[in-house]
């Protein structure tokens, strides 16, 4: 049955014969001539962004570092962790102001250098964090 | 030899970015790598299933989201064993089997579909629907589509991705999942329909 099947395909389609050389290259040719240039967008990678669903892993992540948050709040309010950083925000400020006054204009690296490096790179990296979270929201 | 070192490193770089944009997805969550690896693939996904559907568009553009959801949802199962292209295709390929099986499931899937083929409607429907994002002649996108019409889909799928995409016979084995023999089997088969269908069109090869 399953011979008679195939038997019958064949018949049908005509391709029991070999591919020539001749045959390969007008197939080749034509192919050639049909060359297909970039598809354009078309807002096709946005529709695919907002399709994607949120996984598993993803979810859980989120909870967990919002779990890690909350008791990282709730233990800096008992131990009284609050005034400990007041202290060091005066402290930090306190030294910024020195190295204000101590500020010599040379290309030496100075204390005021270095921390105004972080603070850029901190808030860049805020800025980059926020933007990416706000993106595909 | 030159050019040949050329283009292996720029495939080498390639990759190493590729796989590089794949661990911030699996790792940091960035929906933003991921992104970028959908605009680097959408074109040749899109035009993959284009020469599949014959160009039926709205339908390509479905099967390409589901196959970068899918890629999405099993990014981490990525090994990096072949490159992410293959690992993509093969996403697309059986996504587009998955379609032919859901939405045909009393036909043969490897039955071509020949001139006197009785979904004339749907044939009409398709044309109505493509050619927005395919900006080549309508003409020559017609005889390309009609002649991939003779095919059954494996045939059809070996032939473009050999003649339309530039992949070897090892890696359309890769992304079909199909022996190299079978591969050259269809490809063969696929050559002999089209070269007598040419014929019957008056093309000469010339």
């Amino acid at each position: 049955m399953m011979e008679n099947d195939k038997t019958q395909q064949i018949d049908l389609t005509g391709t029991d014969s070999l591919l020539t050389s001749a045959d390969e290259q007008l197939v080749d040719n034509f192919f050639a001539t049909q060359s297909q240039g970039v598809v354009a967008d078309n807002g096709f990678s946005e529709r695919v962004m907002h399709r994607l669903p949120t996984t598993r892993k993803y979810r859980l992540n989120r909870i967990w570092t919002m779990a890690c948050s909350v008791v990282g709040v709730v233990m800096l309010w008992l131990m009284n962790g609050f005034s400990v950083f007041v202290s060091g925000l005066q402290n930090l400020v306190g030294d910024l102001i020195g190295a204000v006054a101590a500020f010599v204009v040379s290309c030496q690296v100075s204390p005021l250098l270095v921390i105004c490096s972080l603070v850029v790179l901190g808030v860049v990296g805020l800025v980059n964090a926020i933007g990416n979270e706000e993106q595909y929201i | 030899m030159r050019n040949l070192n050329n283009v292996r490193n720029s495939k080498t770089v390639t990759d190493i970015s590729d796989i590089s944009l794949i661990a911030q997805v699996t790792v940091f969550h960035n929906k933003q790598a991921f992104n970028r690896l959908v605009v680097k693939y959408q074109s040749p996904v899109r035009r993959f299933f284009l020469n599949q559907t014959m160009g039926d568009e709205q339908l390509s553009d479905d099967l390409a989201q589901e196959t970068f959801i899918k890629a999405y949802v099993n990014l981490q199962k990525f090994r990096g064993l072949a490159n992410f292209s293959t690992w993509l295709f093969r996403i697309a390929y059986n996504v587009y089997y998955d379609y032919l099986r859901n939405s045909k499931p009393t036909v043969d899937i490897d039955a071509p579909r020949g001139a006197d083929d009785k979904g004339g409607s749907r044939e009409g429907e398709v044309s109505s629907r493509c050619g927005r994002a395919d900006n080549r002649d309508p003409g020559l996108r017609m005889d390309l589509y009609d002649a991939l019409r003779r095919l059954n889909p494996t045939e059809r799928t070996c032939i473009t991705l050999q003649l339309l995409d530039g992949y070897s016979i090892d890696k359309i084995a890769d992304i079909t999942g199909l022996a190299q023999g079978t591969v050259k089997s269809h490809l063969s088969r696929g050559k002999v329909k089209l070269a007598t269908y040419l014929k019957k069109n008056g093309y000469d090869g010339k």
